[in-house]
């Protein structure tokens, strides 16, 4: 096949993806493998020193056994429930406030520019500068970490549906208002279903940068979770057990942005590009 | 005949950033009648769009008004239908749905699923009511367009180069289609074009713009029967007509080429 049948497959809608699908799924197993390898022959080359021989529960025959146990044991899956909960929790109240704010700012020029400076600024702070001010706010931890998790997410949520609204084919506006749509017609039966991709966007962003937040913020103080548990293999050195929660930490949060992807996937096909 | 549409003293200058503008039509004088079906054919860039856009209501007028019926036109309205050159479907509607879409805003909802079948029979389309835009050819998804434009009984159809992307095969297909609806219907028709075989087959009056800032220079009837046939004689007559217009039309302007903002 040459390059130009390559690019027309890459392109078109059509063709054989099962071939394609499965030379994907091969190299993407060899990546894990590499990767594997990597981490053992890293960490023979460092924990084979003698000094060091405390750590070796690093190692991926440890860790990779650890990790086996973990499926099993009932307190990680509490674990994973927990900090799941607070993601969602996180991102469904950044959500209801990103997104109405960013359809109203894509939509209204005057609040886009009346909003751009706070915006940018709040942006920029890490959101775990936050967490003074989230312990001072709420009395529970689990009240802080959803607010921890809010403010790291709100911004990309708003940013995107933001860009999503402005990258609405104009033609699209002019035929709705033609037809007669209101103002509030516009927004509800044109401009929120054609920024659904770029809504499916902001949504993995947050997931990332959610997922990325919630260690740390459960480092807090609070007694569950996946970020406890690592402070809690970390007290107690059970080094091999804290390196399989941060690849479960790794698997998870994988398999959420997957999930996305093949919802992206599906909506391709009715928003193409 | 009652005049339908009327174009009185229209100008409009753009205005663009560093206090330059561009000057796109000056003093346009122009009035439809009810049922006719007017070309308005230009080169490029000669404001015939942007002429169409304010008598859409879409673009207002830098000076002068548009009159539908006597009163004077200050939005777009689905009274005066318009059909752009790319189609204009909503990715995620099926063809049923994006049909529906215009009398779904309006509320306008009675028998609407016997009306949608109606338009889809008259658009040829049996079959493809379930299909989504992305899995329809461009000519199909313009006839969709022209379905939804319909279903709201528009008393004009503005047309922006409906058929500019199409194949000649596919686009001879879709003037006969038009030219039956339109005589079936008895609506007004506006076009634009910037093709003179198509603006002769369906047209029943052409009108010349030219010049920078665009002035209407020649207003031509064309009283050929339907079907028109561009190999017949009345036909090449017209059409070396009117190319002869056009070559004098640009020898006024000293060049061959007609840049917009070029003017002060």
């Amino acid at each position: 096949m040459n390059i130009i049948e390559k690019y027309f497959k890459k392109h078109s809608n059509y063709g054989d993806i099962h071939q394609d699908k499965k030379r994907q799924y091969g190299l993407g197993i060899t990546g894990i493998l590499l990767f594997i390898c990597a981490w053992a022959a890293g960490g023979y080359a460092v924990f084979s020193k003698p000094e060091f021989k405390h750590f070796s529960g690093f190692l991926p025959g440890p860790t990779l056994e650890s990790l086996l146990g973990l499926s099993t044991s009932l307190d990680f899956w509490h674990a994973v429930a927990a900090s799941l909960r607070r993601v969602f929790i996180g991102i469904l109240v950044a959500f209801s406030i990103g997104f109405p704010f960013g359809i109203l700012i894509g939509f209204y020029k005057n609040i886009r520019i009346l909003t751009y400076p706070p915006i940018q600024l709040l942006r920029m702070v890490s959101p775990l500068s936050w967490m003074p001010i989230a312990l001072l706010i709420f009395a529970s931890f689990e009240g802080a970490i959803y607010f921890l998790i809010t403010m790291a997410t709100v911004w990309p949520i708003m940013i995107n549906t933001t860009l999503g609204v402005s990258r609405v084919n104009p033609r699209w506006l002019m035929m709705a208002k033609n037809q007669g749509a209101r103002d509030s017609q516009l927004i509800w039966m044109v401009i929120i279903p054609a920024s659904v991709p770029y809504i499916l966007t902001s949504l993995r962003l947050a997931l990332g940068v959610a997922w990325i937040v919630l260690v740390p913020a459960e480092f807090l103080g609070i007694s569950s979770g996946l970020g406890y548990l690592i402070n809690d293999a970390r007290d107690t050195m059970e080094y091999d057990r804290l390196m399989a929660i941060i690849i479960a930490i790794g698997i998870i949060g994988f398999i959420l942005d997957s999930l996305i992807q093949l919802i992206r996937k599906y909506l391709d096909w009715i928003w193409p590009n | 005949m009652t005049q339908k549409i009327s174009a009185k003293n229209i100008s409009k200058t753009y205005f663009l950033p560093k206090k330059r503008t561009v000057a796109t039509l000056k003093e346009i004088d122009l009035s439809i009648e009810e049922g006719e079906f007017l070309v308005i054919l230009g080169g490029s860039g000669s404001g015939k769009s942007t002429l169409l856009n304010i008598i859409s209501g879409m673009v207002t007028p830098s000076c002068g008004e548009i009159c539908m019926d006597g009163n004077i036109v200050t939005g777009p309205h689905p009274s005066r239908s318009l059909l752009f050159q790319e189609p204009s479907l909503l990715p995620w509607l099926t063809v049923e749905e994006n049909i529906a879409f215009g009398c779904r805003l309006r509320g306008d909802t009675k028998d609407i699923d016997e009306r949608v079948n109606r338009y889809i029979n008259m658009i040829k389309l049996t079959g493809y009511e379930n299909y989504l835009p992305s899995e329809l050819s461009v000519g199909m998804s313009q006839r969709v367009c022209l379905a939804r434009a319909l279903m709201g009984n528009p008393e004009v159809l503005l047309m922006d180069e409906p058929f500019g992307s199409l194949d000649s095969f596919t686009r001879m297909g879709l003037q006969e289609e038009l030219l039956q609806i339109w005589k079936k219907r008895k609506f007004t028709v506006i076009f634009v074009t910037h093709d003179l075989d198509e603006a002769i087959t369906i047209g029943s009056r052409v009108v010349l713009l030219g010049g920078s800032p665009a002035e209407i220079k020649h207003r031509i009837p064309i009283d050929l029967t339907h079907p028109r046939n561009p190999m017949q004689q009345d036909f090449q007559k017209i059409k070396a007509g009117i190319m002869d217009r056009f070559m004098t039309m640009m020898k006024e302007n000293g060049t061959t080429l007609q840049t917009p903002g070029s003017n002060p």
